[in-house]
């Protein structure tokens, strides 16, 4: 089999270097793919630029056409810029080229430890490009350059450590689990992961993925050894029906959460991310960690350079969520600390954007509030109370304290859904009619409450802004 | 700190409107009738200033307590001291016949200072506070009202006459609740609790790959972003050639970093299922051709009864082709400086297609997590059914629509593709006064909302 060469290789302008910026872009485009295919075809991973700049790759003898060596020098760089090479010299004239970028077979490399159950295994660099098991892999006879420089990158997102045993030449390699996809995007389902199964609506669970472990519910059992290495979403079988298994986020984590306080709910959750002006970077202090739903979602909203300090008065609270941060993969960016915030304040001073309580009594907590926000930014006050009669003292104790802008709203969600054809006997002959008629379906006109029983109060919520104070 | 280009929200203190307004030299700011130019802001940190004459400075922090004390909230407390007269004891005949010797006017009868006495007052820039004590003087009946009355009146007063305003920095909250109260049909009566609502079902953060359409001024466009941080993708798909009307993203001043995640993406393409531009030779000739025409369009692409999404598209591609032509004639015309323009509106071309390439990328990889659409009058289906195999399994789908019936074919349609936790929700948002003995909602306020759709994508069966 031969190397197949793009229609562009025998299109003479193809070697001359374009003055239209647009054209320029496409033709490094073509070029720096033709390059790539050429040497992955080649298994060539080490370019010397004189060299190759006299290959059948840039000269083209039918043609009577070369790019010339300032062209090659342009193509390469375009190449370094999209991260497919790396230099070896100062003078620019060696190269290692990645027809895979790094990070694409350190993707493969993990899968394939996922799959073969190689988590938190040793294996030797012989072993994952020469070993019995990857010969079907398309890393097998990968160069061990380039495969450190893959490693690199798994051990950059912390699931690789690399180890030295016996001779310097030779490295061993031991692949950790991340903790679970709150923040990540990945596609896989890994032991230790924190997944979602979906029953049906209104039945959801958290799960935490281990080996050896069943979960059992009412369409029958599920062994956890069954989810590792599939996709989220997908369809699961289990003895007596079927679930999904889903990635989880914060409001998925709400409904299925094991709660151990009264919970905040996602309409309200979500107002008060948005009252609290939160988003990545802030940092925000909470004071009743509760069972840890609200927490999560600050946590989500905040990541991953923000920081949440959450506090709670009972020893017990603050060592679970703290361990379910962690779990969750957001427990760098989560402080959790055992500390009644009413006598004591909070843990930090003068640095956060943003405070919200969830107090029996947060009025007496409001000049704590204070003193942790920032002096030079100012931020945002949110506190959360089901009875007027706290809205009103803690209004005044945010006037007393100088906060401006101080508003009280109150929310009602509502769900609801289309009604159902066989939700009564009329509506069926009516359909049945229009169906010999017309033989389309019958359209619905209505939406209906659903389920029958929803919340209609579950707090005020009150929001205030304390401007700047020094001079930045 | 307030600098020249940046956007402001500008807010009078006690009152109800927010404006977004962009800050330059000599920029003159109307609000609720207060007057004033912003120059004396530019380089001070956002916060409270007090307009005096026409002119802006900004208040001590120290002071701020006192001033929200005097108006923003009631701070006389009861007193056992204080008269709880009731008002319908007071000799009104008596009093209205003495007076009417004097004045002819009934509501000059009531109030001794004059409303020239009170444009003057204003003009000459005496503070609020005094002007404010001299209504209350000159009220023939102040003192003989209860203590609540009295409170209402200095409050209302005080409402009318403040000179103290807000100059804030816009964040998503203040931008959403300022598009809302101005003109809710425009944003799609998209409330600021159903906006936060949509991020929530979305599971949104840091890295996340979205698709979005909207019609609402870019506002949903601006909620993703801030809430990407800088990482992940927002395509945004739009008609035309340029993405347009997005004020609400304009508004935010994102930086570079965080605005990097804005990718539009021609709905054009997306109805042709194709990107042409990558496929094309790179011919100098065809260059020229496809310079100044539109991309074809596909004759096979079904109409939709009523308004459909190709008919409006190809309306916004002629507006955009008359617009082309013009620019070419214009080029022809022009010698040097057309060559310049040429190559400046060259490399903003080559930025745009290099972003679409990347969005189209994106989607043909089924790397999509997430897909919000807020539409007022194109049926969801239609780019549920061009986007559905862009996004990856457990990917969730938000929809808004100010009406509901749109999201009843949307929901079967996402039924009929198995997906789960598919949910309609509403909501009824309201706000209270919270004053000691005087606590009640609010009796008027925006109730406009919406309903939002949700769904998560799961393998078919």
């Amino acid at each position: 089999m031969s190397f197949k060469w793009p229609w562009q290789y025998e299109f003479p302008p193809f070697f001359t270097l374009q003055t239209t910026l647009v054209t320029r872009e496409k033709q490094l485009e073509a070029w720096s793919r033709l390059v790539v295919d050429y040497c992955q075809f080649h298994k060539i991973y080490t370019v010397d630029l004189a060299d190759i700049s006299n290959s059948e790759l840039f000269v083209n003898s039918t043609l009577n056409r070369k790019l010339s060596l300032d062209g090659v020098r342009i193509v390469f760089d375009y190449l370094e810029h999209t991260r497919h090479i790396d230099w070896l010299d100062k003078n620019k004239n060696r190269c290692h080229i990645y027809w895979r970028r790094p990070e694409e077979w350190a993707i493969l490399i993990y899968e394939w430890a996922v799959s073969n159950s190689l988590l938190n295994t040793p294996c030797t660099l012989y072993e994952i490009t020469q070993g019995d098991d990857v010969t079907q892999e398309s890393f097998y006879g990968l160069d061990k350059d380039v495969l450190l420089k893959s490693l690199a990158v798994l051990v950059e997102q912390r699931r690789a450590q690399l180890l030295n045993i016996g001779t310097g030449t030779e490295g061993l390699i031991a692949v950790n689990h991340t903790g679970s996809g709150f923040l990540s995007n990945k596609e896989i389902i890994e032991e230790g992961d924190t997944v979602i199964i979906y029953v049906n609506y209104g039945t959801s669970y958290a799960v935490e993925v281990k080996r050896g472990l069943i979960l059992t519910m009412r369409y029958g059992a599920l062994k956890h050894e069954y989810l590792i290495g599939k996709r989220y979403g997908s369809r699961i079988s289990a003895t007596a029906g079927y679930v999904y298994v889903l990635r989880p986020n914060a409001e998925m984590w709400t409904r299925a959460l094991l709660r151990r306080t009264q919970i905040i709910y996602t309409p309200d959750c979500a107002l008060i991310l948005m009252l609290l002006d939160v988003k990545p970077g802030s940092i925000v202090c909470e004071c009743g960690t509760g069972s840890g739903s609200l927490s999560h979602a600050l946590a989500i909203a905040i990541a991953p350079t923000g920081h949440l300090y959450t506090h709670d008065i009972e020893g017990t609270r603050v060592k679970q969520v703290e361990l379910e941060m962690m779990k969750h993969g957001l427990g760098e960016i989560t402080t959790c600390v055992h500390q009644n915030v009413i006598e004591d304040g909070f843990s930090v001073e003068n640095m956060c954007d943003a405070v919200f309580l969830d107090l029996p009594a947060p009025w007496i907590a409001i000049k704590h509030a204070k003193r942790a926000l920032s002096q030079v930014h100012g931020g945002r006050v949110v506190s959360f109370s089901p009875c007027i009669e706290q809205i009103q003292r803690t209004c005044n104790a945010l006037q007393y304290e100088g906060f401006v802008q101080i508003n009280t709203v109150d929310e009602t969600m509502a769900s609801k859904r289309p009604k159902l054809e066989d939700d009564t006997v009329a509506m069926k002959s009516e359909m049945q009619c229009l169906m010999k008629e017309n033989n389309h379906k019958c359209s619905t006109s209505a939406l209906l409450p659903f389920p029958a029983a929803q919340p209609t109060h579950t707090g005020y919520i009150i929001s205030a802004t304390l401007l700047p104070s020094i001079l930045s | 700190m307030i600098r020249t280009g940046d956007h402001v929200i500008i807010q009078k203190m006690g009152g109800e409107h927010l404006r977004v307004c962009k800050i330059t030299r000599k920029t003159k700011i109307l609000i609720e009738k207060l007057r004033f130019e912003i120059d004396g802001a530019i380089d001070q940190p956002y916060g409270l200033f007090e307009v005096s004459a026409g002119k802006v400075t900004r208040v001590a922090p120290e002071s701020i307590t006192d001033i929200a004390a005097s108006f923003d909230f009631d701070t006389v407390s009861i007193s056992s001291l204080s008269r709880s007269n009731d008002i319908s004891n007071a000799p009104n005949s008596w009093r209205s016949a003495t007076e009417e010797t004097s004045s002819t006017n009934a509501a000059q009868a009531r109030q001794k200072v004059t409303q020239d006495e009170i444009i003057k007052m204003k003009d000459t820039g005496v503070p609020a506070e005094q002007l404010i004590a001299k209504l209350v003087d000159g009220s023939a009946s102040f003192s003989e009202r209860t203590v609540y009355s009295q409170n209402k009146y200095i409050n209302k007063k005080a409402k009318k006459h403040s000179d103290h305003v807000y100059l804030l920095k816009p964040t998503l909250r203040l931008v959403a609740e300022s598009y809302y109260k101005k003109d809710p049909e425009r944003v799609l009566h998209l409330r600021i609790d159903l906006l936060s609502h949509l991020l929530a079902l979305s599971g949104i953060h840091y890295g996340s790959r979205c698709i979005v359409f909207e019609q609402c001024l870019g506002l949903l466009t601006s909620a993703i972003i801030t809430r990407l941080g800088g990482s992940g993708a927002c395509i945004h798909l739009h008609r035309g050639n340029i993405a347009q009307a997005i004020p609400c993203v304009d508004s935010m001043d994102f930086d570079k970093e965080i605005s990097s995640v804005f990718l539009p993406l021609r709905i054009s393409n997306l109805l042709e299922e194709s990107m042409e531009e990558t496929e094309e030779p790179m011919n100098v000739a065809k260059q020229f051709i496809t310079m100044g025409t539109c991309v074809k369009k596909q004759e096979a692409v079904l109409m939709d009864e009523g308004e459909s999404l190709s008919k409006k598209n190809e309306e916004a591609e002629k507006q955009e082709e008359k617009e082309d032509d013009r620019n070419i004639a214009i080029g022809e015309d022009g010698g040097g400086n057309a060559s310049a323009a040429d190559d400046c509106s060259l490399e903003r071309r080559a930025e745009r297609q290099r972003l679409q390439r990347q969005a189209w990328q994106l989607m043909q990889n089924a790397e999509i997590e997430i897909l919000f659409i807020a539409s007022k009058n194109i049926n969801p289906v239609e780019i549920l059914e061009k986007t559905w195999s862009s996004l990856r399994l457990s990917s969730t789908i938000v929809i808004y629509c100010p009406i509901a019936e749109p999201l009843y074919s949307a929901y079967h349609w996402l039924k009929i593709k198995n997906a789960v936790q598919v949910q309609i929700v509403d909501a009824f948002y309201r706000s209270h006064q919270v004053i000691q003995d005087r606590s009640h909602p609010i009796m008027q306020q925006f109730i406009t909302g919406g309903f939002i759709l949700s769904a998560v994508k799961v393998e078919q069966r």
